[in-house]
């Protein structure tokens, strides 16, 4: 990186490419977080789709679209959806978010 | 592989990985399992081992570890929308060895860690993911891993997997929730009928009992990281942030730490704001949260030019005494994060040296069970009192009321205010006669809605907490 590159702010990094720095080996075989989206229907609240670090619940046209792929495990849909609707595990051994930092 | 250890210990983490080096080098069969495929993929924390739990373990560890940069330089700062102050406290005694903190990377350190266990004659499998603990007469004799029916057998079993823990709910060792949500009712239901629902946090946490951590990791070039930071050497910051400027009144802070060419950026948002936002209409994603403050020249200035090399996220147990399981019954222990060993006043903010700790007395009181060849929740009601004297507890039960402090609505959205009004007031040059102390400090309380007499009150209520 030159000097002239660190002297100019850089744009937003919206979630797609901040999770496009995240390493994953996605398992195709097993879903380990699944959502019973007809619960998620009568919800007064979707704080899930607020709460979730990497956008993996979104309400597409007022309903509730999971999508296991992103998931870091960090266990907060888990925690805050007080509906039932979360059914989480973990994914398989060697599976899922591989952290190079950490 | 042998198909019975002397103690199987789940997660190879800062917890399990420090029982594993002890129990192995009493010369105990030990099993660590971890489900990453190598050990560290699956660990992420802000990123200061605070203190000095590995002495014992790996007495040249400060030489031999893969550590970042040691801390000599804490600051606490304030961002308010358009300002920030700091309270910066720098000291060369923290230069000296023994050093007080140092920055690490997980992935790393825990990968070295465990290599360490491994030395000592633990035997490490990863890619492992436990399945469940297998459980006879109410006493657990081992452990099952997702892709196979075999039990793995163990006098006991530590679980330090983390505030994830499935195990420590399927054991029954916490909860359930005096006040359970609608969905724990509709989940006991679906149990009740047939249905084979996994374990779920918000059967035993409570939200207000955690936050959510969202971390980046942003490299810059190793010379500007130093001339930026004003670091000299190895030497390092960290910085803890309040933000008093979100929208929806979001309750945040963040935590900033720098590595050798990277900076570890942790931001923690408070779940029960982030839920009263969502009710007003006002809420942000977690996610923006983060680019947010990323944005505020404060921390713009700071990361200009900066890269992201990772993302992450992991949720943060700061429940303390509310959210502790039991930590030992017939045959197993929970130490860690599992068991929700965490100190945050803001300030201070604390994780690995708790589960080091709380992974090296389980150990001893393995080691005595194993002397004894009891593994009775009686017997492992040791490690119970162990802690109780360590100060662990002695800190959760000091502090148990310290999450007041660290989300107090004034402390967020008023307080911050009000010093950086004092400062833009006495520091803006206006061509104008200038003003007394007195009269800017009553401006700026009528501008905070600050009472004197509340004011008061307030502060001799939150000196009793922290």
């Amino acid at each position: 990186m030159d000097a002239d590159a660190i002297m100019h702010a850089e744009p937003k990094l919206d979630i797609k490419a901040r999770l496009g720095t995240t390493d994953y080996r996605t398992d195709h075989h097993y879903e380990h977080i699944t959502v019973d989206t007809a619960l998620c229907a009568d919800c007064p609240h979707h704080v899930c789709t607020f709460a979730c670090p990497a956008q993996c619940f979104e309400l597409v046209g007022g309903e509730l679209v999971f999508r296991y792929e992103d998931c870091v495990e960090c266990g907060t849909c888990d925690l805050v959806c007080d509906q039932g609707a979360v059914r989480w595990t973990l994914p398989h051994g060697g599976f899922g978010v591989r952290y190079r930092y950490g | 592989m042998k198909d019975h250890f002397d103690c199987i210990i789940v997660g190879a983490r800062c917890a399990g990985a420090a029982a594993a080096i002890q129990l192995a080098r009493a010369g105990r069969s030990v099993l660590l399992i971890d489900r990453a495929e190598k050990v560290g993929q699956k660990n992420i924390s802000g990123g200061v081992l605070w203190g000095h739990e590995l002495d014992e373990l790996v007495p040249d560890w400060e030489q031999e570890a893969p550590l970042e940069r040691y801390i000599d330089n804490k600051r606490l700062s304030f961002l308010t929308e358009d300002s920030a102050f700091s309270i910066d406290f720098k000291s060369t005694v923290w230069d000296d060895e023994p050093r007080n903190g140092y920055a690490v990377l997980r992935r790393h350190f825990d990968f070295w860690l465990a290599a360490q266990a491994e030395a000592a004659g633990a035997l490490l499998i990863t890619g492992l993911t436990v399945r469940e603990l297998v459980i006879r007469d109410g006493c657990v004799i081992g452990v099952r891993g997702v892709d196979s029916d075999d039990v793995i057998h163990g006098d006991c079993v530590i679980i330090a997997d983390g505030i994830n823990s499935r195990l420590v709910m399927q054991a029954g060792l916490r909860g359930p929730l005096k006040r359970p949500p609608v969905g724990a009712a509709r989940r006991a239901a679906a149990r009740e009928a047939g249905e084979p629902l996994p374990p779920s946090l918000s059967d035993t946490l409570d939200p207000h009992w955690a936050a959510i951590g969202v971390k980046e990791v942003i490299r810059l070039p190793r010379e500007v990281l130093e001339d930026r930071f004003n670091l000299h050497g190895d030497a390092g910051l960290a910085n803890e942030m309040v933000f008093s400027f979100l929208p929806g009144d979001i309750k945040a802070g963040a935590a900033l730490y720098t590595n050798t060419d990277t900076v570890s950026l942790n931001l923690v948002i408070h779940i029960a704001s982030l839920r009263a936002a969502v009710d007003c209409g006002e809420a942000i994603p977690s996610h923006e949260i983060i680019e947010i403050v990323k944005q505020h020249s404060y921390l713009r200035d700071l990361l200009r030019g900066g890269e992201v090399v990772e993302y992450g996220s992991h949720l943060i147990p700061e429940g303390g005494l509310r959210m502790m399981p039991t930590v030992y019954g017939d045959g197993v222990l929970v130490a860690g994060d599992a068991a929700g060993f965490c100190f945050s006043n803001g300030m201070v903010v604390q994780g690995m040296n708790y589960a080091l700790a709380s992974g090296k007395l389980a150990a001893g009181t393995v080691l005595e069970a194993l002397e004894a060849g009891d593994f009775s929740a009686a017997t492992l009601a040791d490690y119970k009192r162990r802690l109780d004297q360590s100060y662990i507890m002695q800190d959760l039960r000091r502090f148990r009321k310290v999450a007041d402090v660290t989300w107090d609505d004034r402390i967020h959205h008023v307080y911050p205010g009000f010093i950086a009004g004092i400062f833009k007031e006495m520091f803006t040059e206006r061509g104008e006669p200038k003003r007394k102390m007195r009269k800017i400090l009553r401006q700026q309380m009528k501008e905070q809605k600050m009472g004197l007499l509340g004011t008061a009150w307030h502060a001799f209520r939150m000196q009793g907490k922290v």
